[in-house]
């Protein structure tokens, strides 16, 4: 074969891997990148404000506790053909279901709350006052799911992916010193001063804001509304590792905006504070943070209020999937929309305790967090259920490793959220 | 018009309630024997769960009242 012949058949063989990476793409790619919402790009931005670049090197770390984590459920959704909520239901009976979903529930709604608090932020900098935000955002979200096609949401989900990579622009006009950079994410290492509870916290809080449990949820459900079976799994992982790579990669910029221009400033507490000073020095970033910031908010908020109504679909019996027009899943889209509805409306009543929601999510969150994690191991051991794909010697290892470190430090962080003196 | 109004009200209710319990019943029902194989490992863990939870709500409920 001669080289134009053998280049020929490279470029075809790498077009149609791409072309069924397009295909079967989604479920981890959109999740990953949800995941990092309105409260991810908080803490990244907090983080980066407060310390610099020496946390780089602590997101790359995220990268395989995301990816273990997300992938099991990809496994156990295209072989079980259950999302997590039913799946728990079936193997440990109605009490852990029952807590389950509705721990999910209360979750998700209190999220969504928070995601809805991030976007009329974001766009409250561009002079858009809150009401409209979330009239108009309501509406598109309504849109995007009346159509009764997965296919569609997960296009135009993939869209608003594209933009939350926005940050990376963003951190090329900051101009950075490339070097630091590349030095504070490969080398470990702590800030001047060493150790401190403030340090501590932070690392618990960007933990805390890569596994959440609306995530698993989500994932599994996606997985079996896009009729994912057991030979797509392989493209269910890496679909899954490329989500991680792009979360953790947006995860970095974020920092290395707000570390490289905000690094040693005072009262910057959250993304929106820190998108309002970046106008002050760099109008452009400070742009483009905003933007993200809402962005991140829409994504969350498309997803985590999906995880929701899929799980109660699936216990409930009723018709649950994207792909019904909604006189054919009236309950599905009727717990979607009301879900989005008094989110949206919580966030508009004057004097709403909406710190106190903030806080309340990261502590709820724990409550469901180790529950899922725990019966993720279990289902992925059993073998009758997942005869061939259920977890090897070497992926228990990592999973309960990266499962108990989780669940111990979530729930410091949640105590630390509680009684923020417990430390000191 | 009023009474009319107050009786769908109440009986629209009266019946979402009653569909609703209904339907849970058939859930517990339905998902009454847990399917997963329980071995020491799994009841260990199940164990070790139901500890974390009770604790971690007694902490919530410490907070709560505390607050108040």
């Amino acid at each position: 074969m001669n080289f134009w012949a053998k280049l020929f058949y490279g470029y075809r063989k790498v077009a149609k891997t791409i072309k069924i990476y397009l295909l079967i793409a989604g479920p981890g790619l959109i999740v990953m990148l949800a995941d990092n919402d309105a409260g991810g790009i908080t803490t990244y931005s907090v983080t980066g404000a407060k310390f610099g670049y020496n946390l780089l090197w602590f997101l790359v770390l995220l990268l395989p506790v995301a990816y273990y984590v997300q992938e099991m459920t990809v496994r156990l959704g295209a072989v079980t053909k259950r999302g997590h909520a039913e799946a728990i239901f079936h193997a440990f009976g109605s009490f852990w279901g029952w807590f389950s979903l509705l721990d999910l529930m209360l979750t998700d709604w209190l999220t969504l709350v928070t995601e809805f608090i991030g976007m009329t932020a974001a766009l409250s900098i561009f002079g858009i006052p809150p009401v409209i935000t979330i009239i108009i955002v309501s509406i598109i979200m309504m849109l995007m799911v009346i159509n009764g096609s997965y296919w569609t949401w997960e296009k135009i989900a993939f869209l608003f992916c594209l933009v939350n990579l926005i940050y990376i622009p963003a951190a090329f006009m900051v101009h950075p010193s490339v070097n630091d950079v590349l030095y504070n994410t490969f080398i470990p290492h702590l800030p001047k001063g060493g150790f401190s509870n403030e340090i501590f916290f932070f690392l618990m809080a960007n933990i805390g804001t890569t596994i959440a449990p609306w995530m698993i949820f989500f994932q599994q459900s996606a997985v079996v509304d896009k009729g994912m079976l057991e030979k797509d799994i392989a493209w269910g992982k890496m679909d899954t590792f490329i989500g991680s790579f792009f979360t953790v990669l947006v995860a970095i910029f974020v920092v290395v905006v707000t570390g490289t221009l905000l690094y040693g400033r005072t009262g910057i507490e959250s993304a929106g504070q820190a998108a309002l000073a970046l106008m002050n020095i760099n109008h452009s970033a400070g742009t483009l943070l905003a933007i993200g910031l809402f962005d991140a908010g829409f994504l969350g908020a498309i997803c985590i209020s999906l995880a929701s109504s899929w799980a109660f679909g699936e216990v409930f019996g009723w018709a649950h999937s994207l792909n019904l027009k909604i006189r054919e899943a009236p309950w599905f889209y009727a717990s979607y929309f009301f879900a989005l509805l008094t989110a949206g409306t919580v966030v508009l009543i004057p004097g709403a305790p909406l710190v106190l929601i903030t806080l309340f999510v990261q502590v709820i969150a724990v409550t469901l967090l180790p529950a899922a994690l725990v019966f993720l191991i279990i289902l992925l051991n059993d073998e009758d259920v997942m005869g061939k794909y259920k977890n090897t010697l070497p992926q228990n290892i990592i999973t309960i490793t990266i499962v108990v470190l989780i669940i111990i430090l979530s729930t410091l962080y949640a105590l630390t959220a509680l009684f923020p003196n417990i430390f000191s | 018009m009023l009474k009319k109004i107050n009786d769908f009200l109440i009986h629209g209710i009266g019946n979402i309630i009653k569909n609703t319990i209904h339907e849970v019943r058939g859930i517990n029902k339905r998902y009454n024997i847990p399917h997963a194989k329980m071995t020491k490992g799994v009841r260990f863990s199940l164990i070790m769960l139901r500890i974390y939870l009770i604790v971690l709500v007694g902490i919530l409920f410490y907070k709560f009242i505390t607050l108040l």
